[in-house]
């Protein structure tokens, strides 16, 4: 009979509760809007250089065109990109050698391209913007937690730990101060997509009051789209994992459980600026002016462009970012 | 008995309370501390500028981005938490970035008592205020941007004077543990930090040596315990800022000195 009594107060708590969760509280985050989907930029394929049918000529052969209009010089953007040994385009490339990490950057940092851009008589649709845009950023400024895992004697399967992804996601996300992005995948393989979202929530363990026990479901914009696709195709993943607390209630350390022992992200990156290339490297196409760029994807739709840009003066910088010099210094 | 009790009880309460006004106070502990150790000082106007090359963590291999140069200038000194504080505004000197940020550091020992960073957006430039406790001395981290503004606790602690016979060679001082609380979202965040000082190594020497100009130079090391990164500072008391600040993620050299000589510490006495 007192058995009988357990199980029916176990049934009634899974009945109101799925999966037995029952939420001491939660915590939510979201960047608005959501980092733009785009494609990836296969290397074997190499869109970028080539187009695709229907799509010619293609972002790259645009812009040299838009550049030689305007300088009167062509500054080789296509030969770049096209030649093998820089490996950008190359038709023996593995499947999955793409430009990730250059979409991820620029689908955080800049505004979706999602109008026609006419410069200087030269047509940019948005999956030739979007396509500059992720060359452009194949190298950024950014700022790194945890260590990547290259499967080395020493790498920690672990890293990045919970305890630190849920304090990156408190604090970037849910202070929306920035999207970030993420290698999925916590093995040697990297896979980079920006996340803009997150809920979780938490209860106290019965067994050990110094432990939550978290779940948090994170949602990814995706890469997996055509090059003129518009707006943010997401797909979402849940971890779960405990936090530890001090005798003060402050988190000192975590673990993945379950499945997200061996499904957790490996590193965060947040892009902060773009940059050049490290001397002696093709991580990104040199020929790339970043002021050209700009002329093609910022403004009115069409537009002959004249003119450069400066660096703003300091000051105008934080009025920019809503504060006033004056109550500051 | 009982009123004996309420005496005692009352005391103890008024040597607490004067206890606490003197660790606050202009008298208290950091007055004491910047006696014995070392605390850089600044006046308004002064500016100096640092050179970070970020290694790209991403990638395979030693791969470091193009430096950027970060110019630190005190353009004010300002009254917050019943102390005075330096106001430094920092901003990129040779790129066109709108990276900036805004310290507020307290004048007796840097403690941050306001950090503002300041970063671009898709949707525009945007700043945010972290949350500090100014109760609670910590060391600066800027893991969180990209500007290279970490600080150690300070003062940093001076070498002793070599006794006359001779045999007090210079001993590290034992290091000091941090527990750094971030609080975020509701929630602590402890994170265990141990600064370690001691005498400037060899692999160091260019760094200092190409500064060289006065007063005593300290190799400062911040380590996270659990993780094992760690970041080493080398400060000297006639350069504003650490001359060089080494981590696995970006090296910073101090590239050029506007500033004026620090007053002798002891010079501050009384201030």
């Amino acid at each position: 009979m007192k058995n009988l009594s357990i199980l029916l107060v176990v049934c009634f708590f899974c009945a109101i509760s799925p999966a037995g969760w029952t939420d001491d509280d939660s915590a939510f985050g979201e960047i608005k809007p959501a980092p733009w989907s785009g494609d990836w930029w296969s290397r074997k394929k190499g869109f970028m250089v080539k187009g695709w049918p229907g799509h010619f000529p293609s972002a790259f052969q645009r812009y040299d065109a838009f550049v030689q209009a305007r300088t009167g010089k062509n500054p080789g953007v296509w030969a770049w990109e096209n030649d093998v040994r820089n490996t950008h385009y190359n038709p023996k490339a593995e499947d999955w050698e793409g430009h990730c990490n250059g979409w991820s950057a620029a689908a955080i940092l800049e505004p979706e391209p999602r109008e026609t851009k006419i410069r200087n008589g030269i047509a940019f649709e948005t999956s030739d913007q979007k396509s500059i845009l992720s060359e452009l950023y194949m190298n950024t400024y950014y700022n790194f937690y945890g260590h990547r895992n290259w499967e080395k004697p020493g790498d920690d399967p672990d890293d990045i730990y919970p305890d630190e992804f849920h304090r990156l996601l408190l604090e970037y996300l849910g202070n929306k101060k920035s999207a970030m992005v993420c290698d999925t995948s916590y093995d040697r393989q990297v896979w980079n997509f920006p996340i803009y979202k997150f809920k979780s929530s938490w209860y106290t363990s019965w067994s050990d009051d110094k432990k939550l026990k978290v779940r948090t479901t994170v949602y990814y914009s995706d890469d997996g789209v055509r090059p003129y696709f518009i707006g943010t195709k997401r797909f979402s993943t849940t971890y779960r994992y405990n936090l530890f607390l001090d005798e003060h209630g402050n988190i000192t350390s975590g673990e993945w459980t379950g499945s997200s022992k061996t499904n957790h992200p490996d590193f965060v990156w947040v892009p902060t600026a773009d940059a050049p290339n490290p001397n002696g490297t093709v991580q990104e196409n040199p020929r790339l002016d970043p002021k050209f760029v700009h002329e093609i994807t910022n403004g009115a739709a069409s537009l002959d462009f004249r003119g450069g840009d400066t660096p703003p003066a300091p000051d105008s910088v934080v009025v920019e970012a809503g504060l006033n010099p004056s109550d500051l210094f | 008995m009982h009123s004996h009790g309420l005496k005692l009880l009352g005391m103890t309460f008024l040597l607490c309370l004067s206890l606490g006004a003197n660790a606050w106070g202009q008298a208290g502990p950091n007055q004491v501390g910047a006696e014995s150790g070392f605390v850089p000082r600044w006046s308004v106007g002064d500016s100096w500028v640092l050179e970070a090359a970020y290694r790209d963590l991403r990638s395979p291999g030693d791969v470091w981005l193009p430096p950027i140069r970060w110019l630190f200038k005190v353009r004010a000194i300002k009254f917050l938490q019943r102390q005075n504080c330096y106001v430094i505004q920092i901003s990129p000197k040779n790129r066109s970035l709108k990276v900036q940020a805004v310290l507020y550091l307290s004048t007796l020992d840097l403690r941050p008592l306001r950090v503002i960073d300041i970063f671009p957006t898709s949707q525009g430039v945007k700043s945010q205020e972290r949350e500090i406790d100014p109760f609670h001395p910590q060391t600066l981290s800027a893991e969180s941007s990209l500007i290279p503004y970490d600080l150690p606790m300070f003062p940093l602690i001076r070498k002793p004077a070599q006794r006359a016979d001779g045999f007090d060679a210079y001993r590290p001082p034992e290091p000091r543990m941090v527990d750094k609380i971030t609080t975020v979202g509701g929630f602590r965040f402890r994170k265990s930090v141990k600064q370690a000082e001691k005498k400037p190594d060899q692999q160091h020497a260019d760094v200092f040596q190409a500064y060289r100009a006065q007063g005593e130079t300290f190799q400062v090391e911040l380590s996270d315990e659990k993780t094992g990164d760690s970041m080493v500072q080398i400060w000297q008391e006639s350069a504003p800022w650490a001359l060089s600040s080494d981590s696995r993620a970006r090296k910073v050299r101090l590239i050029s000195r506007t500033a004026k000589t620090p007053l002798p510490v002891g010079k501050t006495k009384g201030n």
